[in-house]
């Protein structure tokens, strides 16, 4: 514990370290006018940010599910040794994590088929539509990824909650798995609003 | 580790949250005590043991059961489980389990220094000490002739060092009295432990320290009440108190200054969950004795921490109340072998 | 036989006198060792009495004492190995004394404690309560079971002397005053026969005595006939016949 804090504490020293000096030396050399978002966003191509957007779709959702399957996981494990009944009915739990990581899966190839080419090389040439484009699939991927991180987090404390309890008393099984459902729902409203986000999406000439 | 441990808590100590989950279930719930006061014989008991998660724990036993052999039993099946979940432990929780142990090593070295003192032979000794507690320096314990050679060469290589230094020198070893001994250290024990789910924060220490408090509290009444009629002066009385419950610090000066019953129960009606414990108690036939309320209120506490998850102090919770429930079996055993049906519902229940 | 058994003494007044005396001691003797069986085997009845009490008192505070050892390892867990392990002297001792019952020496056991309670703060952070009671109970079954000690020492010393007395009282009542009276006997047959043989002889030497006497008067009849005037001399005759054994 004591050399990860080490490093954390090491690296956000040398980042915002970094960022003074920069920030001291742009200010003293009067190169302010580098420092530029406006500039960044439009020099930056959509095809960037479409490919972000399908990326953390999908990674996001991924960690999600993982993180989700590794905690029910192991509680299933633990609770199963005494009680072996619960192995196979808290399958469902995993499969409640592992339809994050689909929500993923599935926004991101919606996204990627939004994809289209296009001509234009510069800010003028490329046009409103496509600077929408790329920025809409970003969004749609942030919100999807992240809905679904939370999302598989959510449906793996509740799966783990549930393993242990079914362990306990199979009775509660049920009850826990209808907070598990709606602990899923929540992944599909973050995939509901990103299809939302990518419906206006017209890439291309 | 401090906040949202239940977001990481899995990954190191999921399974064995699981696992000991597990092992809870298999402890004796009050359908089963029911039963268990029915039999006649300890025949009859071993056969309703037999149903619970004991299974047949007896059964390579003669036929004329003792309760010392069903005690050793007992024993010998939650140190096995334990033995598991350390085996399979990692940091922290490793430290925390080896915390656990830590009581049961102090009465261990209690025993050794009690031992070298009237010079019985160690191998004796050895034998006699709570599996949970054993260090491997125990086996070396034998080239040890004095107190003053044990703690110097045995002692201060186990964890137990730092509680001896916290409170007492090598030479008092041999002159004190051996109980002040372990409640020194006790003590010692008590707020390093204190300290330790302190540090680890979030919902262990949300758990695990009420339950330590009461336990520090709880040694504080106990002392003053048993030391009323004794030598024990109140200096080295106020020396005993654990200072990490909730009594600290005024508590304890009130403690520390009582001189009869009544005086202690003045101090506890500050407390309002401790005012209920002292009014419930008796000692009247019929009536709980204070200790017996104090009994039932850990394995309340105990009980309560399984409600929590994601955090250590159900493993505390576990020894704590398997340890009441082997207390609870030989109780039950104890009153059948010697027919003294009477008070045998003086057991307390856990579930 | 019991002809035969008696002490072998000289039939004689003397003998007769000291066995009269010799009866009259056996008498004393064995109706004294009576009221002394009789006063040991009054006491031996208390002391059954009191060993019957005992032993159920025993009974109950036995059982409460080893139920008070498990209320005890209830709250307090195991602590025997450590007070095991911590005894070096004991704490309650025996002393013994000794009682006079009619001339049998009892012995008598009184316990009594020495140094003060080495274990006062075991059991100090739990279990005090209980491991003083447990501390009272036993207390008290180690005071019954001296005084049972005492009790049955007392019952096997008392059993064997009453057996003693008995034995003694029944041998001068059946042995040796029945003997006596026998030896009495058998003297004072003796001693009759004696007298009338004696009386017998006496009776011949009067008839012996008659008969010459008899004589002597016709002779001296005759001769007072013939005239003779004789004077007898007292110095004529010699010695005087033996007129018994000739």
């Amino acid at each position: 514990m004591a050399a990860l804090s080490l490093l954390y504490g090491g690296v956000s020293l040398a980042f915002w370290s970094t960022l003074t000096i920069v920030g001291i030396c742009y200010t003293i050399f009067d190169l302010g006018f580098r420092f530029d978002i406006g500039w960044f966003l439009t020099e930056t191509s959509p095809y960037m940010w479409a490919n972000l957007g399908i990326g953390l779709a999908i990674s996001l959702s991924v960690v999600g599910a993982a993180w989700g399957i590794y905690m029910t996981g192991s509680s299933i494990i633990g609770g199963g040794v005494k009680a072996p009944r619960i192995r196979t009915k808290n399958l469902v739990s995993i499969i409640f994590c592992e339809a994050v990581a689909i929500y993923g899966i599935i926004m991101a190839i919606v996204i990627s088929n939004l994809a289209e080419p296009f001509k234009g090389a510069i800010p003028e040439l490329i046009g409103n539509r496509n600077y929408h484009a790329g920025y809409a699939m970003f969004g749609a991927g942030l919100t999807v990824g992240f809905s679904n991180l939370f999302c598989g987090v959510c449906v793996g404390v509740v799966g783990s909650g549930a393993a242990l309890a079914d362990a306990q008393n199979a009775s509660l099984f049920v009850k826990i798995l209808i907070v598990e459902i709606f602990g899923s729902a929540i992944g599909l409203f973050g995939v509901i609003v990103s299809i939302l986000q990518t419906s206006k999406v017209k890439m291309g000439d | 580790m401090s906040r949202f441990s239940e977001l990481s808590f899995n990954v190191d100590h999921g399974y064995l949250e699981g696992l000991v989950r597990g092992f809870k279930s298999g402890i004796l719930r009050q359908a089963d005590y029911l039963n268990l006061i029915q039999c006649e014989t300890l025949e009859d008991l071993k056969l309703h043991l037999q149903s619970t998660d004991y299974g047949h724990f007896l059964a390579n036993e003669a036929s004329p059961l003792a309760v010392s052999v069903i005690d050793d039993k007992l024993k010998e099946k939650m140190v096995i489980e334990f033995r598991h979940m350390r085996n399979h432990a990692f940091e922290p929780l490793a430290t925390f389990l080896d915390y656990i142990t830590y009581s049961y090593m102090i009465d261990n070295v209690i025993l050794l220094i009690t031992g070298t003192l009237h010079q019985r032979p160690i191998a004796e000794l050895v034998s006699k000490c709570h599996p949970l507690g054993s260090f491997e320096q125990m086996e070396a314990v034998n080239i040890a002739q004095t107190p003053a050679e044990l703690y110097n060469a045995i002692l201060v290589d186990t964890p137990l060092a730092p509680f001896f230094q916290d409170c007492i020198s090598e030479q008092d070893l041999d002159e004190m009295n051996i109980e002040i001994i372990r409640n020194t250290l006790y003590k010692a024990y008590l707020e390093s432990f204190y300290k330790f789910c302190k540090k680890l924060g979030g919902t262990t220490e949300d758990v695990m320290c009420p339950i330590l408090e009461f336990e520090a509290d709880r040694r504080a009444f106990v002392i003053t009440i048993n030391s009323f009629g004794t030598e024990l002066s109140k200096e080295d009385r106020a020396r005993l108190f654990p200072r990490c419950g909730r009594l600290f610090p005024e508590g304890l000066t009130l403690l520390s200054r009582a001189e009869d019953l009544e005086q202690v129960k003045a101090v506890a009606d500050y407390y309002p969950e401790y005012k209920q414990l002292f009014e419930g108690a008796g000692s009247g036939p019929g009536d709980k004795t204070l200790e017996d309320r104090f009994f039932e209120h850990e394995v309340k506490l105990n009980s309560l921490a399984f409600i929590n998850q994601f955090h250590f102090g159900v493993f505390y919770a576990y020894v704590k109340l398997k340890e009441q429930e082997c207390r609870n079996v030989v109780w039950i055993s104890e009153c059948i072998a010697q027919r003294h049906r009477a008070k045998i519902d003086n057991y307390i229940a856990i579930f | 036989m019991s002809g035969k058994d008696r002490i072998d003494v000289f039939p004689s007044r003397m003998a007769q006198t000291i066995m009269k005396a010799r009866l009259k001691g056996a008498q004393t003797g064995r109706s004294l060792l009576k009221k002394k069986a009789d006063a040991l085997s009054m006491r031996f009845r208390q002391i059954l009495k009191k060993i019957i009490d005992t032993k159920m008192l025993m009974g109950d505070v036995m059982r409460e004492a080893a139920f008070s050892l498990a209320e005890a390892k209830f709250t307090a867990g195991d602590f025997s190995t450590t007070v095991i392990q911590n005894v070096n002297r004991a704490q309650v001792k025996v002393k013994a004394k000794k009682d006079n019952v009619a001339g049998v020496t009892l012995p008598v056991f009184e316990h009594y404690s020495e140094g003060g309670d080495s274990y006062e703060l075991t059991g100090l952070a739990r279990g005090g309560e209980q491991l003083a009671k447990l501390k009272k109970n036993y207390g008290k079954a180690v005071e019954l079971l001296i005084e049972l000690a005492s009790l049955q020492t007392s019952f096997v010393t008392l059993d064997e002397a009453i057996k003693i007395t008995n034995r003694r009282v029944n041998a001068i009542e059946h042995v040796i005053i029945p003997r006596i009276e026998r030896t009495l006997a058998y003297i004072i047959s003796e001693l009759d026969e004696r007298e009338r043989e004696e009386f017998y002889r006496l009776k011949k030497i009067q008839e012996k005595k008659k008969i010459l006497k008899a004589k002597e008067e016709t002779l001296r009849e005759a001769r007072r006939t013939a005239g003779e005037q004789e004077v007898a001399s007292m110095l004529d005759e010699q010695r005087d016949e033996d007129l018994l054994f000739d």
